[in-house]
Parts: structure tokens; sequence; C-alpha cells
């Protein structure tokens, strides 16, 4: 372990960078000084539009990519310098690919995959036994891979990750591809991970319905840089807090005004929804006598939860770093 | 002790895999029959003369060798790249360099299963007598060695350009004519000569012919310098193909290009 390195941090990234060179001779920067921590038991979102570099960044997390500059740390083990030790404390699925022997048995691949970390026989055994009991894939152990649907293969990878028990698993787009019941299935799972075990995880995924659901914290990265690296919560709070959706019968023809033309307003089937910024209660409550002073029927005043689908488009979007609510107001 | 454990379980992955395609490997048995027969009667003049089917079955099966060893090295490392698996082996703790000599046991146990199948059916078909001595399995080990190497540098050399698949089985296919398999190097142009004694396998043909039909002694090949030669060109051929290959990772984990097909 580095200078004995005794943190909570599962994960340390510190100026992470990586400059391909390309065919022109023009250095390309698909990593830009990341510097990323992630806690020890943590499920942490990874997000990103396509190109943005989370995938080269995983990769040099695993060792499969040489850094340009700045070092990595796993569990306190230096990837570039520790490099069997540093693997030994991870379990890994890529993305868009099969990881594991179609070929061969579930309980084949199991095996080969302790071997290859390093595990003992009978470690291996006894996790692989207990994990595809707890996978309910224990009566299929002995199938080809091959003839397995693409939610029990998804399933049996991320086993073969887990059966040298690393303590930190990267998940690499784990729902890809899947139908809704393997994604529930892949949700529990993963939720059990990290209750049960005490894994640390880290998903990257496009699906951030899943990503929501899951994770405690989220870093997005645009363009080779960490652009928000935030609690999910506070991330959502901070673009949610001053949201308003206020429902009304009937519709509002010939009663909008001023004070509404900022409001995104919706009319169907008898009801009217205005969604919009309001910034305090004062303005709420002076909003309201205007709507009773119509003579509109009011249904229901409701602050919205943002979603992270809408953060995350937003801070790509403005592509500047946000730290707190100051780095918001000229968002568009 | 664990850096052992994972080389084995390489090798026995390899011939799990390798059981999964024995349909394969048995209409390739026949190919190889095909193929031996043919080139008999065409150094046979359309005759098949048992002493020059014995001069050529030894040539032949370390040709064949040759063949499952420079092709099966570029195809696995691709296939696996196309499968996924390739990039979890280099996330393996013990460097990856000792992985891919266990995987080569795997090669080399399944290739000594088939060609040993093949020679048997062609000793007992065609009547060719070879007398099997203990220095031959010497000399064949030398020559694994050195012919492994080889492997090692196409299996580098595949990591980073990837397309050399065309360009392996060139190779294979062109030592059929190059490494003494069929004619002996000593009607080569000297300067065909030359080359064709640097390549894998050429040295080991030659002296497996003089263990097994002249049947003379290690020592005397040692005291000639024929063995002296072999061991030289498979320690350059072995180290050399570690080196390269290890280099190619790093260039290949440079470029990002790792688990690309």
């Amino acid at each position: 372990m580095s200078e004995n390195h005794i943190t909570n941090m599962a994960v340390e990234i510190s100026n992470l960078g990586k400059v391909y060179g390309n065919s022109n001779g023009n250095p390309f920067t698909a990593v830009d000084n990341v510097n990323l921590n992630v806690r020890r038991g943590e499920v942490f979102g990874f997000l990103g539009s396509n190109g943005a570099g989370k995938t080269t960044t995983i990769k040099m997390m695993c060792g499969l990519v040489t850094p340009t500059t700045g070092r990595i740390l796993l569990n306190g083990c230096d990837v570039a310098l520790e490099h069997g030790e540093a693997m030994r404390q991870i379990g890994v699925v890529l993305e868009g690919t099969r990881n594991i022997y179609w070929p061969l048995t579930a309980w084949q691949n199991l095996m080969y995959f302790g071997n290859l970390k390093g595990c003992s026989r009978s470690n291996s055994k006894e996790r692989g036994e207990a994990l595809l009991k707890e996978l309910e894939l224990w009566d299929r152990r002995n199938d080809i891979i091959r003839n397995f649907s693409r939610g029990m293969q998804q399933r049996i990878a991320i086993a073969c990750a887990l059966v040298a028990d690393p303590p930190i698993l990267i998940l690499d787009e784990p729902t890809l591809g899947l139908d809704v019941e393997a994604t529930q299935i892949m949700k529990a799972l993963l939720k059990r991970l990290a209750q049960d075990y005490k894994k640390t995880v880290i998903i990257t995924s496009h699906q951030l319905d899943v990503v929501q659901e899951l994770c405690e914290r989220v870093a997005i990265m645009h363009k080779g840089k960490i652009i928000a690296d935030k609690n999910l919560n506070d991330l959502l709070m901070l673009f949610g807090r001053d949201y308003y959706q206020i429902k009304i019968k009937g519709v509002l023809n010939g009663h909008k005004n001023d004070e509404l033309q900022d409001f995104i307003i919706k009319e169907e089937e008898g009801v009217t929804l205005l969604t919009g910024i309001i910034e305090n209660q004062a303005k709420l409550y002076s909003l309201l006598d205007k709507i009773r002073e119509k003579g509109v029927p009011l249904i229901s005043v409701s602050p919205l939860e943002p979603d992270l689908e809408e953060v995350f488009l937003k801070l790509v979007k403005n592509e500047r770093r946000i730290d707190n609510h100051d780095d918001i107001k000229n968002y568009a | 002790m664990m850096t052992l454990k994972i080389m084995l379980n390489e090798t026995y992955k390899g011939l799990l895999i390798a059981w999964n395609y024995k349909f394969e490997t048995f209409l390739q048995l026949v190919m190889m029959g095909i193929v031996f027969i043919g080139i008999g009667f065409i150094i046979g003049g359309g005759q098949l003369s048992t002493g020059q089917l014995t001069y050529t079955l030894i040539g032949y099966s370390m040709w064949l060798y040759s063949s499952i060893v420079i092709s099966g090295m570029c195809r696995d490392l691709l296939g696996e790249a196309q499968a996924g698996t390739l990039e979890q082996i280099f996330m393996s703790p013990v460097p990856v360099s000792l992985v891919l000599i266990g995987r080569s046991f795997a090669t080399l146990i399944t290739a000594t299963i088939n060609i040993l199948l093949f020679t048997i059916v062609i000793l007992l078909a065609l009547k060719v007598n070879i007398s099997l001595q203990w220095q031959g399995l010497v000399i064949f080990i030398i020559t694994m060695a050195g012919l492994f190497g080889f492997g090692f540098i196409i299996a580098g050399a595949t990591l980073i350009f990837k397309r050399v698949g065309e360009l392996a089985g060139l190779t294979a296919n062109a030592l059929l004519f190059l490494n003494g398999s069929m004619l002996p190097v000593e009607q080569f142009p000297n300067w065909l000569a030359l080359f064709a004694k640097t390549l894998p396998t050429t040295q080991g043909i030659i002296l497996l012919r003089d263990t097994l039909l002249k049947m003379q002694p290690l020592y005397e090949l040692w005291q000639d310098g024929s063995l002296v030669l072999l061991c030289s060109q498979s320690i350059i051929y072995f180290g050399g193909g570690l080196l390269i290959f290890t280099w190619c990772v790093r260039r290949a984990k440079l470029q990002g290009t790792l688990g690309y097909y």
C-alpha cells in the first residue's frame, strides 16, 4: 500500500489526464486533470455523454489504459506501481462486452475467474456457490453460458467479478440491453451488494433513472472534465428548490398576465398546469391570490422534484463546473 | 505458487474450450491427413515411398505445430478481444505474459494430442516406421520453446495492429516450404538456406531427423555445434518474444487499444 495510505477512500484519483495522439498527429485530450474520490461502501454514479471520457477513466482505473498524467489509488494501492495488489481490489464488468466465456458453463466461468484473481480453489467454490444461490442461478450452474438469456449472462458476469470478493465493484452500463424485469433484478442485486455486503460500487450508465435510484453520489464528466461531483440529493436540490407546479381547474384564456409569462403553461382535458420558478413563499402566496381573484378553482400546489436526466442535460449544455447554488444562477 | 496456479488455470480453460470444438478438430485431422498424402505423392513423383514419407512426416508434424501455434495465438487473442474477455485477463494480478505462457501450454497439449492422433493413423495406414528416441523429446522441447517465442511476437503484434491474422496465416504457410518440412534446407540456394535456418523449427527439424532417422546421439550434435545453435535460437526467440510481447502490451495500453479488434 502506497505510503502506508490509510483513508476511508476506496478510490482516489488525482490530476488524472489522458492524451491520445491521432493519425493526423494532433493530440486529443480524452481526460483532463480529473480529481475524484469515492468513499468506501458508497454507490457512486459516473455519468457523461458518449465521448465524455468516462470509459477511458474507468479503463485507467482498471490498468487497461496508461494515464498521461496523474495517479489512481484503489484502497490505497497505486494502479501504476502496485498493479497486482490494485487488481485484487476490483471486480469489473465492462460495457458492451460479454466479459465471460460463452462456451463454458456458469460454474466453469466462476472457477476460472476466481483462480485468475488468485483466489484459492476452496474459496472460489464457497463464494461461487453462495453467489449462484443468491442470484437464483444455482440450478443452471452446469449450463453453457451461450444458452442463457442476456439478463442471466449479465448476472453471471457480475458473479464472476465478485467471486474473488473484491471490495470495489466497477460496472460499466450494467443494465444496457436488459428488459424491464431483468433491470429490476439487477437493481435489486446492486442494492443488496451495497447494503448487505458493504461493497463500493461504481456505476456508469446512460439510464439515468437507474443511477438516480441506486446512487448516493454522482460525478458528471463532460469533454474530459468533471463538471459536477456531489451527493445526488444535493445536486438535485441545487436545481430543484424553486420549482413548483400549480394545478388549476379550467383554462386560463383571458386571464394570463405578466406574472405568468415565465411559466410553462399546459392545458389539457379541462385542467391547466403552470410550471416554473417561484423564488420565495411571498411570491407564491401572491400568485395564488391572483389566481383566486380570477375565480379559477385551485386543485393543487406542489414543489417539483427534479430528475437527474433534466439536471444532467442542463449541466452538459452549460459545460461549466458547479459546486454551489451561485454557480447555477446563469444556467439556461 | 499463485503464478503457477494462474498459469495452470489458463491451461485448464484452454483445454475446456478446445473440447467444445472437438468436431472442428476432427475435421482438421482429416484435412491434415489428406494434405500429407498429397505432399507425399508430389515429393515421391506420383508414388508413396515409405522412406520419403518417414522423412517428410517429421518435418510435416513440426510444421503442423508451427501452424497451430502461430495462427492460434493470433486467432485466440482477437477472439478474446471480440468476446470481451481479453481485458478481464489483463486485470489479473500476475503479469499477462505469464498468463500467455499458461495459455501456450494448453495450445501445446491440444496440438500434441491432435498431431499424435494424426501421426499414429499415418504410421499405421501407410506403414511408416519411426524409431522413437528420448533424445528426440529433448530436441522437440527446445524447438517448441523457440516456436512459442515466435508466437509471442505474433501475439504482441496482434495487440497493436489487430489485422495480422492474414499475415500470421501467410507466415505459417510459408514455413511449410521454408523450414525444411518438405525439402531439405541443404537443397536451397545458399542465401535462402541461410534465411531458412534463422526461422523457428528449421534447426529443430534438422536435428529431429538426425536423432530419429540417423540415430545420432545428443552429445555428437552438441559437439558439432548444431544443438548449440538450436538452443541459442530458442533462447533468443523465447526471451525476445516475451520482451516484444511485454513491449506491445505497454504500447497498446498507451494507445488505449488493448480491447479493440
